[in-house]
């Protein structure tokens, strides 16, 4: 019996399954990406495109001061945001995976997805609403006679942005958390215990390493999205939050420039694929587990 | 409850009166035992029976409702595990994932903060213990099960415990690396004379390492005796079920003749049975008990010291060294087990021979 004829067949299932999800992704993100691709080395003429290859766009995008800052500040809030969320995030997570009955734990799974079941765009009108002039924060503290005059520094600026993203991307955060602590083995927190470590070092020693895996999972899945996102900025930014993504935006809208917006849009891309895989390189040892 | 060996010995653990309850389930009704120096002790029982429950106690990873559990002389009350001087080997071995065999086995020093050079020291020694010399680098997760519990037993050992504690250490292991390691264990607690206590339901297990076993059943110390005692004279039916194999036959009480009972046994007939061989006397549900190599085949006319009954082979099972017969007792629809070393049998038995079957008045016990 010749075995490797049966892998074959199961090799080629699994092509067969994955190739739907496969030629979705070429047609509506490989495609689209090689146009953006091309679009960087050429120069936009009025209303044509002259397709000289050049890279003064790639000049522009990386020298431009105005670029400059704009992508700084884009990392800096995706970093504030990433940190703010895994913080938050992990408490939630430890707390449903370590003190939840485990009957109750599909229960709360579903209802820390229960944020999902609104509209991105209204949650970050909700932000609005709590964080502005007239808005419930400012309000209540008016109401309880803490100050007279509404808070001015709650919204428009990049507090709000980090406030507001932290919120949106929180479950994102807690599930792979969640996971990796699911699959601690808990014989391994009491041989901790039984050879000497106290609750702290038992957490430093054994919990959080081996919750490592899900803390990357949950940092990367924060901090990608984080650096394309324009509409928050937009919306709670106010004239010193805008990020890299709105300029992005308004070279291909508004200033009518694709050929420099897809450049700055294949060099921020480059700088978070690059801040990604250097992370991921710090971490490497916590990756390996279980291998 | 046997307390006959070591009985001048200061015992190591004192456990007196322990209740532990889970809800509505008691979990351990009661128990009160000594465990002394240097002693191999084995908590034998089925699953559920409170063995493991028992053992964590100990550790300190259970606390118990009621009762004192003292530890060389200190009351272990409010101790948390991590101050116990104990140390345990986990079923699942628990051997850390993310760190090397020489990180496993440094942990309780490191948590000790013991210097550099003592712990290198002592990683050696205790890998060397256990015969893995040399894997100190080698990654955790790329080890065998067999390598895995060593690994164990050397990250306990090195913390120099005054007992070492191990939950069904052997359970994961296939029969050939579980018998090593029986014999490796039982060489290795007689070299550094800590006090092992184990958990297991694997009765041949505990008759080939333990110096004492306690035989629980259902939250409670039925039998604590040593391997020995425990096969000869098991104190009631349970035991004696679970602790090899018994042929348990119907039994009536005729009368008594001085100090010894004369009864009537299902197939075998009317006999004298002295006092001692019903360790808690008669009662109505009493039972005959009789091992299997406590009957004899006889292929011989001068085996005949014994008294004979007529029994017909219903089933065989060969071991090689040994064959095991099943055989109904004639004029009953009883079948007993009798055991046979293959080279005592001078002809061949066959299923469905009818053949006459040896035994000896002072191999019954009277059992409830």
């Amino acid at each position: 019996m010749n075995f490797s004829f049966i892998q074959k067949i199961r090799g080629e299932s699994g092509l067969i399954l994955v190739s739907p999800p496969f030629f979705y992704a070429l047609l509506l993100l490989a495609f689209p990406l090689m146009g953006v691709f091309a679009l960087s080395f050429w120069t936009q003429d009025y209303l044509e495109l002259n397709r000289d290859f050049t890279l003064d766009n790639y000049r522009e995008a990386w020298t431009g001061a105005i670029y400059q800052a704009l992508m700084l500040r884009s990392l800096k809030i995706s970093i504030l945001v990433t940190l703010l969320t895994v913080v938050l995030a992990f408490p939630v997570a430890y707390y449903i995976s370590f003190h939840v009955s485990p009957k109750k734990k599909p229960l709360w799974i579903f209802l820390i997805t229960i944020p999902f079941w609104t509209s991105y765009l209204i949650r970050i009108f909700l932000w609005k609403v709590i964080l502005g002039f007239n808005g419930v924060i400012n309000g209540s503290l008016i109401g309880i006679g803490l100050i007279d005059e509404p808070l001015k520094f709650l919204l428009f600026n990049q507090g709000a942005i980090v406030v507001t993203l932290s919120h949106a991307w929180i479950p994102f955060a807690i599930l792979p958390i969640y996971v990796a602590l699911e699959k601690i083995d808990r014989s391994l927190l009491e041989a901790s215990e039984d050879l000497g470590d106290g609750p702290v070092r038992r957490f430093m020693r054994v919990t959080l390493p081996l919750a490592m895996p899900g803390i990357i999972a949950a940092t990367l899945i924060v901090f990608i999205p984080t650096i394309g996102d324009y509409v928050t900025p937009k919306l709670v930014g106010g004239p010193n939050g805008l990020l890299i993504a709105n300029m992005i935006e308004v070279q291909f809208k508004k200033a009518n420039n694709a050929p420099l917006g897809a450049a700055l849009a294949l060099s921020a891309m480059f700088v978070v694929s690059t801040i990604a895989m250097v992370f991921l390189w710090f971490n490497r040892k916590y990756l390996k587990q279980g291998q | 409850m046997n307390q006959e060996t070591n009985s001048e010995a200061k015992p190591i653990i004192r456990i007196e009166s322990i209740l532990k309850n889970y809800g509505a389930i008691e979990a351990l009704k009661s128990i009160s035992f000594n465990i002394y120096q240097g002693e191999f002790l084995t908590l034998l029982g089925p699953s559920g029976c409170g063995k493991t429950t028992l053992l964590r106690v100990i550790a300190g990873f259970e606390i118990p409702n009621s009762g004192l559990v003292e530890i060389d002389g200190n009351n272990m009350e409010g101790i948390p595990a991590n101050q116990r001087p104990t140390n345990m080997v986990f079923q699942s071995y628990a051997v850390f994932p993310h760190m090397t065999v020489g990180e496993n086995v440094a942990y309780g020093l490191k948590a000790r903060k013991a210097d550099k050079q003592t712990i290198s020291e002592e990683v050696n020694k205790a890998l060397a213990m256990v015969g893995m010399e040399g894997f100190n680098d080698r990654p955790s997760t790329a080890l065998s099960g067999g390598q895995r519990q060593r690994v164990a037993l050397a990250r306990a050992l090195i913390l120099k415990p005054k007992v070492l504690l191990l939950d069904e250490p052997l359970s994961a292991l296939d029969k050939r690396l579980r018998e090593q390691m029986q014999s490796e264990l039982r060489q290795l607690q007689r070299s550094v004379g800590i006090t092992f206590i184990l958990v297991t339901h694997d009765q041949e297990e505990a008759l080939t390492m333990s110096d004492r076993i306690a035989v629980m059943f259902d939250g409670k110390i039925e039998q604590l005796a040593s391997p020995q005692e425990l096969y000869k004279r098991p104190t009631n039916i349970q035991v004696a079920n679970f602790v090899g194999t018994m042929n348990f036959l119907g039994l009536d009480l005729i009368g008594q003749k001085g100090t010894d009972f004369v009864v009537e046994i299902e197939g075998l007939g009317k006999t004298t049975l002295p006092m001692d061989q019903a360790p808690l006397g008669y009662q109505s549900n009493s039972m005959a008990g009789i091992r299997p190599e406590m009957f004899t085949i006889i292929t011989n006319k001068s085996q005949s010291k014994t008294k004979v009954v007529k029994g017909r082979i219903v089933e065989t099972q060969y071991f090689g060294d040994m064959t095991y017969f099943d055989a109904n007792l004639e004029g009953t629809d009883k079948v007993v087990t009798i055991s046979m070393r293959n080279s005592d049998i001078s002809f061949e038995i066959n299923i469905g021979n009818d053949v006459e079957i040896g035994w000896n008045p002072n191999s019954i016990l009277v059992l409830s």
